[in-house]
C-alpha cells in the first residue's frame, strides 16, 4: 500500500502566505506537460513558489511541534517505515542530514502537512513542470539538448551519501534553486503522470486525480484511493 | 489464447480461481499439473548457473530480487554507474521449471535514485511484469505468474527512458526449464553481452557517465560480456577440461547491438537456435544472437585449455592499436617506426604469462631483433605502471 510514498523524495511549498524561505512570483502560461501528446496545451496560472527546498532544520522545527509527524510516531497509513530514516532519531538530525540539506525521505501526506502549518501548499505538477523547464538563462529550456543532457547526466551521478545545502544549487531562470540534480520532488497531484508501471505505453501517463479534500487530513477512504492507482 | 497469464494478485491462492476460468472458457486447453509444494529460488552471479532442476512436479517459487545502483568496474581504470539486477552485470540468473508458479518479489534499494521495474521474456501480458513491478526507491512489489512455455529468456527493466536502462545493465537470464531437463553436461556458464555508451572514449580513465546522444546513434564505447571488459577472462575465465561438456546459456542485453557468437577454436554441436526449445541446430561456427534474445550453446572440450568467446564483429573484440602498451590500454600518438598513430586501443585483461607470450612474439617477428620476455618481467612492469 505504501507504493509511491517516500524514496529519496523532498518538498517544494508554494503560494500565499509568507513563511521564512523567500518565494519568487512565476507568471504562468501555456506549456505542454512532457511525454502528452502534441499539441495537448495547458494554461498554467500565476503562483509563487519557494526559491529553494524545505531543509532538514526547517523539518525538524516542524515535527518537534508536532510529534504526532514524529518518526516513532506517525501513522503508518501516512508514511511508511523509510520516513526521515536518514535521521538519527525522532528529533535529532545527525550526520547525514546537515541541518542545510534539502530534507528527503519525506511522504506525501507528511509534506503536505508541513506546509500546510506554514499556509503554503504542494505545487501541482504542471506548476512544478512549469518552473522545472527553465534553465539559468531561458524559461523554456526543453528544446535545448544541452539541458537536456544535463538532467541526464544527474541520473548517471550516484546519490551522495549526504546531499549538499540547497541553497548552495544553481539557480534557474526564475531564481528557484536545485529543481534538478538534486532530489525528486512530490507535486500536490504526484499520481497525475506518475508512469504508472508500464511506462512505454503512454495509456498509464495519465491518471485522474482527486485531490482528498483541501484543508482537512485526508480520510483513510482517500488514502486506499491514492496508493491503489 | 495466451497460455500463461500474470496474476495480479498478491495472493497466490488465487490460482485455482484462474484455473477454474480458464476451463470454461476453453474447454480443450490442458491444464498444466497441480502445483506442489514451495520453494525459494536460488539464484547465482555471472557466470554462474543455478543447478539443474531435478524435480518432476511443478512447484510454487519464489524469487527475491534487488534492484541496486552502484558504481563497479568497466575496464582497468574506468568506473561506470551501473543499474543492476542483485548487484551484478548481468542480474542474478533465475532457473525454474516449466508449470512453476512464480511469486515474484522486486525490490528496489533505497539509495537508488530511479523507479525499476522487470519485464520477463517469459512472461506474457502486462508488459512480461513491467506493468505489476514499477518499484520506487526504498519499496518493493510482488507479482506472480505461471510460466507455461519452456525456453531461455532475457528479463529486463523497462521504465523509462527504457534504452538508458537496459544500457546501464538492467538486464539478465531467466531459464525455464523444460518437462524431463535437458542433457547432462559437465559444465554450465552464463553469459550475457551487452553495449555500453560512456561520455568518454573507450579506455577513457575515471568515473564515466552514461552518453544518450551516442546510445541513440548506437555508437557503443564498449561491447563487453557479463558487464565488463575482462569479465570472463585472466583468472575469471570459464574453464573446462579436456572431453568435458559444456553449457553456455547466452543472452544479449543489447540494448542495440546484434550478437556474432562465436568460440575460438571450438565448433558448437548444438545450438538452441533464439533460446527455444525446437529448433536445436548442429556443428555451427558463429550463431547470431539479437539484442533482447538469447541462445544455448553446447560444446565438447576436445583440447585442454581457456575457453575464448567472442562477438565475431572483431572490432568489438579486438580494437585497432599499436602492441606493446598492453598492460593498461592506451589512449592517444603512438610512433611506429616514424609513423604516428592515434587510436583508441581497449584495455586487456590478460595473464603475466599472456602478455609475455605477446611481447615475445613481437620481438621475434617482423625485423625485430629477438629476444625473451618472461612473465616475472611483465609482472615487474605491471608492478611498476599501475600506480600510475
Ligand atoms: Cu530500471
Amino acid at each position: 500500500m505504501n507504493a509511491f510514498l517516500t524514496g529519496l523524495l523532498a518538498l517544494l511549498s508554494v503560494v500565499p502566505l509568507a513563511g521564512e524561505v523567500a518565494m519568487v512570483r512565476i507568471d504562468g502560461g501555456p506549456y505542454t506537460r512532457p511525454l502528452e501528446k502534441a499539441g495537448q496545451v495547458r494554461q498554467v496560472a500565476p503562483f509563487e513558489l519557494d526559491v529553494r527546498q524545505v531543509t532538514n532544520a526547517e523539518f525538524l522545527a516542524f515535527v518537534t511541534a508536532r510529534p504526532e509527524w514524529r518518526r516513532s510516531q506517525v501513522n503508518p497509513l501516512f508514511a511508511d517505515a523509510g520516513y526521515l530514516r536518514h535521521w538519527a532519531g525522532d528529533t535529532e538530525l545527525g550526520p547525514l542530514a546537515p541541518p542545510d540539506a534539502p530534507v528527503t525521505n519525506v511522504s506525501w501526506f507528511a509534506a503536505r502537512a508541513y506546509l500546510k502549518s506554514l499556509g503554503k501548499r504542494l505545487p501541482s505538477l504542471d506548476e512544478w513542470e512549469f518552473a522545472a523547464r527553465a534553465d539559468a538563462r531561458q524559461a523554456d529550456a526543453t528544446k535545448d539538448p544541452e539541458f537536456r543532457k544535463q538532467i541526464l547526466a544527474w541520473y548517471s551521478t550516484p546519490t551522495p551519501a549526504v546531499l549538499p545545502a540547497a541553497a548552495t544549487m544553481p539557480a534557474n531562470f526564475h531564481g528557484v534553486r536545485g529543481l534538478h540534480g538534486l532530489v525528486w520532488e512530490w507535486p500536490r497531484d504526484f499520481v497525475a503522470s506518475m508512469s504508472g508501471g508500464e511506462s512505454r505505453s503512454d495509456g498509464t501517463l495519465l491518471h485522474k486525480w482527486t485531490e482528498p479534500g483541501q484543508g482537512a487530513e485526508p480520510s483513510v477512504e482517500a488514502v486506499r484511493k491514492a496508493v491503489s492507482k | 489464447m495466451k497460455k500463461t497469464a500474470i496474476l495480479l494478485s498478491l495472493l497466490g491462492a488465487l490460482i485455482p480461481c484462474h484455473a477454474a476460468s480458464e476451463v470454461k472458457a476453453e474447454a480443450a486447453i490442458k491444464l498444466p499439473p497441480e502445483i506442489r509444494g514451495e520453494e525459494i529460488a536460488v539464484l547465482t552471479d555471472p557466470p554462474n548457473v543455478p543447478p539443474p532442476i531435478k524435480r518432476k512436479y511443478p512447484t510454487k517459487v519464489i524469487v527475491k530480487l534487488e534492484v541496486i545502483e552502484k558504481t563497479m568496474r568497466m575496464s582497468d581504470g574506468v568506473d561506470y554507474n551501473f543499474w543492476t539486477f542483485g548487484g551484478c552485470v548481468p542480474g542474478k540468473f533465475i532457473r525454474i521449471r516449466q508449470g512453476d508458479f512464480v511469486e515474484f518479489h522486486l525490490m528496489n534499494h533505497p539509495t537508488s535514485k530511479m523507479p525499476h521495474n522487470i519485464d520477463l521474456h517469459s512472461v506474457t501480458g502486462q508488459g512480461g511484469g513491467a506493468a505489476a513491478s514499477f518499484t520506487a526507491p526504498g519499496h518493493s512489489s510482488t507479482f506472480s505468474f505461471r510460466v507455461l512455455n519452456p525456453g531461455l529468456y532475457i528479463y529486463h527493466c523497462a521504465v523509462a527512458p527504457v534504452g538508458m536502462h537496459v544500457a546501464n545493465g538492467m538486464y539478465g537470464l531467466i531459464y525455464v526449464e523444460p518437462e524431463g531437463g535437458l542433457k547432462k553436461v559437465d559444465r554450465e556458464y552464463y553469459v550475457v553481452q551487452g553495449d555500453f555508451y560512456t561520455k568518454g572514449r573507450n579506455g577513457e580513465q575515471g568515473l564515466q557517465p552514461f552518453d544518450m546522444e551516442k546510445a541513440i546513434d548506437e555508437r557503443p564505447d564498449y561491447v563487453v560480456f557479463n558487464g565488463s571488459v575482462g569479465a570472463i577472462t585472466g583468472d575469471k575465465s570459464m574453464v573446462a577440461n579436456k572431453g568435458e561438456t559444456v553449457r553456455v546459456f547466452f543472452g544479449n542485453g543489447g540494448p542495440n547491438l546484434s550478437s556474432s557468437c562465436h568460440v575460438i577454436g571450438e565448433i558448437f554441436d548444438k545450438v538452441y537456435v533464439e533460446g527455444g526449445t525446437k529448433t536445436i541446430n548442429e556443428n555451427v561456427q558463429t550463431t547470431m544472437v539479437p539484442a533482447g534474445g538469447s541462445a544455448i550453446l553446447e560444446f565438447k572440450c576436445e583440447a585442454p585449455g581457456t575457453l575464448i568467446l567472442v562477438d565475431h564483429a572483431l572490432t568489438r573484440a579486438f580494437n585497432k592499436g599499436a602492441i606493446g602498451t598492453i598492460l593498461h590500454g592506451q589512449t592517444g600518438e603512438v610512433t611506429v617506426n616514424g609513423n604516428t598513430y592515434n587510436s583508441v586501443m581497449p584495455a586487456l585483461a590478460l595473464h603475466d604469462e599472456d602478455v609475455a607470450n605477446v611481447m615475445t612474439f613481437v620481438l621475434n617477428s617482423w625485423d625485430n631483433q629477438g629476444g625473451e620476455v618472461k612473465p616475472a618481467d611483465v609482472a615487474k612492469v605491471r608492478a611498476a605502471t599501475v600506480k600510475k
